[in-house]
């Protein structure tokens, strides 16, 4: 896989057009799901998969190899989501506070028993700020620290600001819970 | 790290494996994109190369400096010379004329300032301004075309001489100049010197003719026939190259029009939400001289202009991030901004007036880089973002490159010898369309306003 991908960026980087055609046609629809979550619109998705991609072949002369393709590509596509809802963000959506939401610390079974499509859906409703933060963590695998890097926060602001989300969650399953009982 | 396990690892596994096809667009996007990147890196080298030429120029064409004629006898030689001077006036059938570099039997070239032997000089100088001694029969000939206090060259020539006895020289005192090195008109000198032949002003007395010494001719000789004699003084280069750097504030009208019937609504929304705002920026340009009026300047300019962008929509229904719908009044206030990097190439015309100086330019302003921020409504009247690179849709809205018709006015003050001072009005019309040919409305610009700035001469 990794020489298919050496192949393949080293002919992108020759300017052949029909490698880098290669390039974004097997990377782009695993990215665009990715887009989708930060964006949770198809219009800012459109957006960042574009000016991700456009990112990767300019930097891609910049790729060593030291890890895998797709995952350097994710990162970019990453930084280029949280660059494009930082630019959109507002105040209401950014600083919402705890206090705004009294809930009970439960359990984390609640989670654990959600299927893909029910976290898909609840990460919908969570406030673009939480939603951000949460998915950097949970699904994408970042640390705290590469989570502040990357927003340009400090890394006990990223801590609790997931802590803020996952009881931001809880509280929906909660007010779902409810309306189904 | 168990906060990470949140969820079942069915569920982040099934995360990771979702693909989703993007739209055909971004690619398209994406593929022009970074083929207008490859004609960027193009840019510096063209521009690189343009300026070389413009400098490259100023070394090739001749300088027109006619201060510094062609002799630079050594004055080491003078004593040497001075006898080479009534040698020559002595020897028949010498030739002594200006700027040719026949045998030195036949020519002498004899300069008043490396001489600086004030007997001969004070002596021809004389027989200059007594005209009443001329006389045909002696046939001296004097041709004095143009002489000023301060004469740079002085040339005796000896023309056509049959015999000894008659002592026919020719003295010319040819293509004088002042200190100030001022052009002389050939044409007219050539005039002048005709009419003074035809006139047949001669010298009637004439230092008494003894004998000739053919070593000295062969030392001066030597002399002529050396690269000193020919060379020019370059302390008296005029530059024809200066340097000027401004800044530009300027009104910024914006010039929208439908291309089609059907984009008439949508123009008088466009017109609706945007008004005009103004420019501002700065260059640097590079300014060439071909003579004392006539010039070309090529340089960089950016600049920034400035629409106002102001939407309100009374009836707006949003549905926030939990699902409630709310009703209200939706205001959008945006300064849209077009940042613009471009080459002007004028052609100026300059007239001189003392301290002052009245300069008249007229060119083209090519579009090298540009980007867009802001917002517009669409063809819904919708707000939608146009920041460039990141435009939503089918590369509707994105921004072109636009050239621009650039026509100036200036007035020069001289406040040092090697600065002046220029206050410019200026009109810039941005002729070619900014949007692309998908968009229904063309966009184009009319800046007017003023430049405030430094020249330099180099």
């Amino acid at each position: 896989m990794e020489q298919n991908h050496r192949i393949l960026v080293e002919g992108c980087l020759k300017g052949n057009s029909l490698k880098q055609k290669e390039l974004y046609d097997t990377f782009a629809p695993a990215m665009y799901a990715v887009a989708m979550r930060y964006a949770n619109n198809k219009l800012d998705a459109d957006d960042m998969l574009q000016n991700a991609f456009i990112k990767v072949f300019r930097y891609l002369e910049k790729f060593r190899f030291e890890c895998s393709l797709g995952y350097w590509i994710k990162r970019i596509v990453i930084s280029e989501s949280l660059k494009y809802l930082q630019l959109n963000w507002n105040s209401q959506t950014n600083l919402i506070e705890i206090s705004d939401f009294p809930v009970q610390k439960s359990e984390n079974d609640a989670l654990q028993h959600l299927n893909y499509q029910d976290v898909k859906q609840l990460l919908t409703k969570l406030p673009k700020g939480y939603r951000t933060i949460f998915q950097m963590y949970v699904i994408d695998d970042m640390s705290h620290k590469e989570i502040a890097e990357m927003l340009n926060i400090k890394e006990s602001t990223s801590r609790s600001q997931f802590m803020q989300a996952r009881l931001f969650l809880q509280q929906l399953i909660k007010k779902e819970d409810s309306k189904v009982s | 790290m168990k906060d990470k396990k949140l969820f079942n690892k069915e569920v982040i596994d099934q995360f990771d494996q979702e693909r989703m096809k993007p739209p055909a667009f971004i690619w398209e996007n994406v593929k022009t994109t970074l083929g207008n990147d490859r004609k960027k890196k193009i840019f510096p080298f063209w521009m690189i190369a343009s300026i070389l030429a413009i400098l490259a120029l100023d070394f090739y064409i001749p300088q027109h400096d006619y201060s510094k004629m062609v002799n630079s006898v050594d004055r080491n030689t003078i004593e040497s010379n001075s006898k080479l001077l009534s040698t020559a006036i002595e020897t028949p059938k010498m030739e002594v004329e200006n700027n040719t570099r026949k045998t030195l039997k036949e020519n002498f070239v004899i300069s008043e300032h490396k001489f600086q032997n004030e007997n001969v000089i004070s002596k021809i100088r004389h027989e200059f301004s007594n005209t009443n001694h001329f006389d045909k029969s002696n046939s001296n000939k004097i041709n004095k075309s143009t002489h000023t206090e301060k004469s740079a060259d002085l040339l005796i020539e000896k023309n056509k001489i049959k015999d000894l006895s008659e002592s026919k020289i020719v003295v010319s005192e040819n293509k004088f100049q002042n200190e100030n090195s001022n052009i002389i008109d050939n044409q007219n000198k050539e005039d002048i010197n005709e009419k003074l032949i035809n006139d047949r002003l001669f010298i009637s007395e004439v230092e008494p003719l003894e004998s000739i010494d053919l070593n000295l001719l062969d030392i001066a000789d030597n002399q002529l026939n050396t690269e000193k004699c020919y060379k020019f003084d370059k302390k008296r280069k005029r530059s024809r190259l200066g340097l000027e750097v401004y800044g530009i504030g300027a009104i910024n009208q914006q010039l929208l029009s439908a291309k089609n019937v059907d984009a008439q609504n949508y123009l008088n929304n466009r017109n609706f939400t945007e008004k005009n705002g103004f420019a501002y920026g700065g260059g640097a340009a590079i300014r060439y001289y071909f003579n004392t009026s006539l010039y070309l300047i090529a340089g960089l300019q950016y600049q920034e202009r400035i629409v106002y962008f102001n939407y309100t929509n009374t009836d707006e229904v949003k549905v926030d991030s939990l699902g409630r719908i709310i009703n209200g009044t939706r205001i959008k206030k945006t300064t849209n901004i077009i940042r613009q990097l471009e080459l002007p190439i004028l052609l100026g015309y300059q007239l001189n007036y003392g301290s002052f100086n009245f300069n008249f330019s007229g060119g083209v302003g090519i579009g090298l880089w540009n980007k867009r921020k802001g917002d517009i409504i669409n063809e819904n009247i919708r707000p939608i973002n146009i920041n460039s690179g990141t435009t939503i849709g089918d590369s509707l809205y994105s921004t072109k490159q636009s050239s621009s018709l650039i026509l100036n006015a200036s007035l020069e003050y001289k406040f040092a010898p090697k600065y002046n001072l220029f206050l410019r009005p200026s009109v810039q019309y941005f002729f070619k369309d900014i949007s692309t040919s998908k968009n229904p409305i063309s966009e184009r610009y009319l800046v007017y306003g003023l430049q405030a700035g430094v020249y330099i001469k180099l």
